[in-house]
């Protein structure tokens, strides 16, 4: 079913994409940065030791069932929204077919689970663990039927989420305007924000714990904040998306853009506090205060940077995805050369500045929609 | 008032409006068009939400590219179908319009009450219905001393008193020096108010049909 197919892609497949970059950007840090390359999560040598033993095969198919679930999550959650309750239509058609194109968006979902897991496999049978290869053609044909017969009862009792009946009563604290897409993310996207913000903290105390200060200098520290402020690229996008698509109004409200800028910095750095907080908790010396505040003080920049990124003209989700990991690797290879941080977060709030101001009043939310349908 | 010079605005090359010179006078104007005219672009590139090519001025002094705060601080926009945040109060989204464009004291307690819209404002704005919605952005819209007000279908969702009140606010915002752009298919309601002009966005341009 080649219509349902496309309407899948744009509906599940490429928003998880997007959406998900920062946490592909770290996957993939680990899997091929850290450590040496005989112990790569990819290489042979690491994966026929997988193999050789079903417990441990039986561990990494575990940390891939939790990235089924956060597909599963992310899966149910779209085709609960308002704007696609046309695809209430879906069982109508053929139940074969709507299997199929089910099974097609869960695999492109799945993709990189996939993929690895099915490396896995091949290193297990090259090495004389066929064990490995049952365990996982087992896993992904048993997920991939029970993610479609989900799917597929999810559709045939369907029901948009009742906009607004949760909120009737919550009780209205004084937020501040500028907090207002924090704010979206705990009633909204809980789960996200919070999974997010674990695995960032997760990341930065791995590397204040395997490198401490002064055990160390403080450039693995550095890495590792870089990593956990890359992890929030999902948030950003989210933060963008609430301004522009949900919210609406501040577009139209007279306000300069130096008094904008300044809001989305504070609010990018009230994000960052749990980030901030080890930071300083567990690297904190007398001599090492300045360097990270201008540590914060660049998380706070290159954040600003990648919002400002979002209202490029002609933004397209594959190339922000790209950008961002650019900038990623850039960032690495810099932080390894040690430069004055305070130059680096310096120009990152400067170079977000002038983008913003740039780019801001020329960004078009229906422009990008339409130019969309005309590539397509 | 308004001043178009070499105005055009496209969505991926396909243009939508052109409108190369012409003025708009000061007063309260009723803008007709088809489904698909342009109507509502045409008020969101005034209201400052969508990009645009070419000059427009307000009262020959405010260059609505050039002066993007003062811009947003003499136009402000009241949408046909709004919608807000589920979980934001009515309130917040009054108490923030009111200072951005600073409001005279007072005067959000007034509108709201105008409009009937007191009783909801304290609630989320999830458990509103689409008028309460409509009664919400008109508040909105109104907030502040701004040259101009732009309402996108106001009389849509609203219940006949409402809408009497709507236009009550319109008179008494003319009177004080407010021009107002309106567009509605309804054209039976329009004698209660004093049209200064009607226009008609047809063929991607706007032109004048009627004026007193």
């Amino acid at each position: 079913m080649k219509e349902l197919d496309v309407v899948l892609r744009r509906v599940v497949v490429q928003p998880f994409y997007s959406q998900n970059a920062g946490f592909f950007l770290v996957s993939f840090f680990l899997m091929f940065g850290v450590q040496q390359p005989a112990s790569f999560l990819v290489s042979p040598m690491f994966l026929s030791g997988v193999a050789a033993s079903p417990v441990f095969t039986g561990l990494v198919l575990g940390v891939f069932f939790l990235y089924y679930l956060k597909c599963l999550h992310f899966l149910f959650k779209v085709l609960e929204l308002p704007q696609n309750e046309f695809l209430y239509l879906s069982p109508l058609l053929p139940a074969r077919q709507l299997r199929l194109s089910l099974a097609k968006a869960y695999m492109l979902v799945f993709f990189p689970a996939v993929v690895y897991t099915v490396w896995l496999a091949i290193v297990g049978v090259a090495s004389g663990n066929s064990l490995a290869l049952l365990l996982v053609l087992g896993y992904l044909v048993g997920l991939c039927l029970v993610t479609v017969l989900l799917v597929q009862r999810k559709l045939r009792s369907y029901r948009v989420l009742q906009r607004g009946k949760m909120w009737k009563w919550t009780p209205a604290l004084p937020w501040p305007p500028f907090l207002w897409p924090l704010r979206y993310f705990l009633h909204q996207e809980p789960i996200m924000l919070l999974l997010t913000k674990l695995l960032a903290v997760a990341v930065l105390l791995g590397f204040l714990q395997l490198y401490p200060y002064p055990g160390y200098d403080l450039r693995p520290t550095q890495v590792g904040f870089l990593i956990a402020v890359s992890l929030q690229a999902m948030i950003v996008q989210g933060i963008q998306r609430f301004e522009e698509v949900d919210l609406g109004v501040p577009r139209m409200l007279p306000m300069g853009m130096g008094q904008r800028v300044f809001q989305k910095a504070a609010l990018l750095a009230v994000l960052l506090l749990p980030e901030m907080f080890f930071l300083f908790r567990f690297a904190g010396h007398w001599e090492t205060v300045w360097p990270l505040v201008q540590l914060a003080s660049f998380g706070i920049g290159y954040l600003l940077l990648l919002l400002a990124l979002l209202y490029r003209p002609r933004f397209t989700p594959e190339g922000y995805l790209q950008q961002v990991f650019f900038l990623f690797i850039g960032l690495l290879l810099l932080f390894l050369l040690a430069p004055p941080l305070w130059l680096v977060a310096i120009v990152f709030l400067l170079i977000s500045f002038l983008l913003y101001r740039r780019w801001y009043y020329r960004y078009e939310q229906v422009l990008l929609r339409k130019e969309r349908e005309e590539e397509s | 008032m308004l001043t178009f010079q070499g105005f055009s605005k496209s969505y991926a090359q396909a243009p939508v409006l052109e409108i190369p010179e012409l003025t708009v006078p000061a007063g309260i104007h009723w803008i007709k068009g088809r489904n698909g005219s342009g109507k509502t672009t045409l008020f969101k590139v005034l209201a400052g939400l969508l990009p645009y090519k070419g000059d427009i001025f307000l009262d020959g002094r405010v260059a609505l590219a050039q002066q993007p705060v003062l811009h947003r601080q003499s136009i402000s926009f009241g949408e046909a179908e709004p919608l807000y945040p589920a979980f934001i109060t009515g309130q917040e989204l009054v108490n923030l319009f009111a200072k951005a464009r600073q409001a005279p004291e007072g005067q959000a307690h007034h509108l709201a009450e105008a409009l009937g819209a007191t009783a909801f404002l304290p609630k989320a704005t999830g458990a509103y219905s689409s008028g309460m919605l409509k009664k919400l952005s008109l508040v909105l819209a109104f907030l502040g001393e701004p040259s101009l007000i732009l309402l996108d279908e106001p009389l849509i969702t609203l219940d006949t008193a409402t809408v009497q009140a709507m236009y009550g606010l319109i008179q008494e915002r003319h009177r004080q020096g407010t021009s107002f752009l309106l567009t509605s298919h309804q054209d039976i309601e329009m004698p209660d108010l004093p049209l200064t002009a009607t226009w008609l966005v047809q063929h991607q341009t706007l032109s004048l049909v009627t004026s007193r």
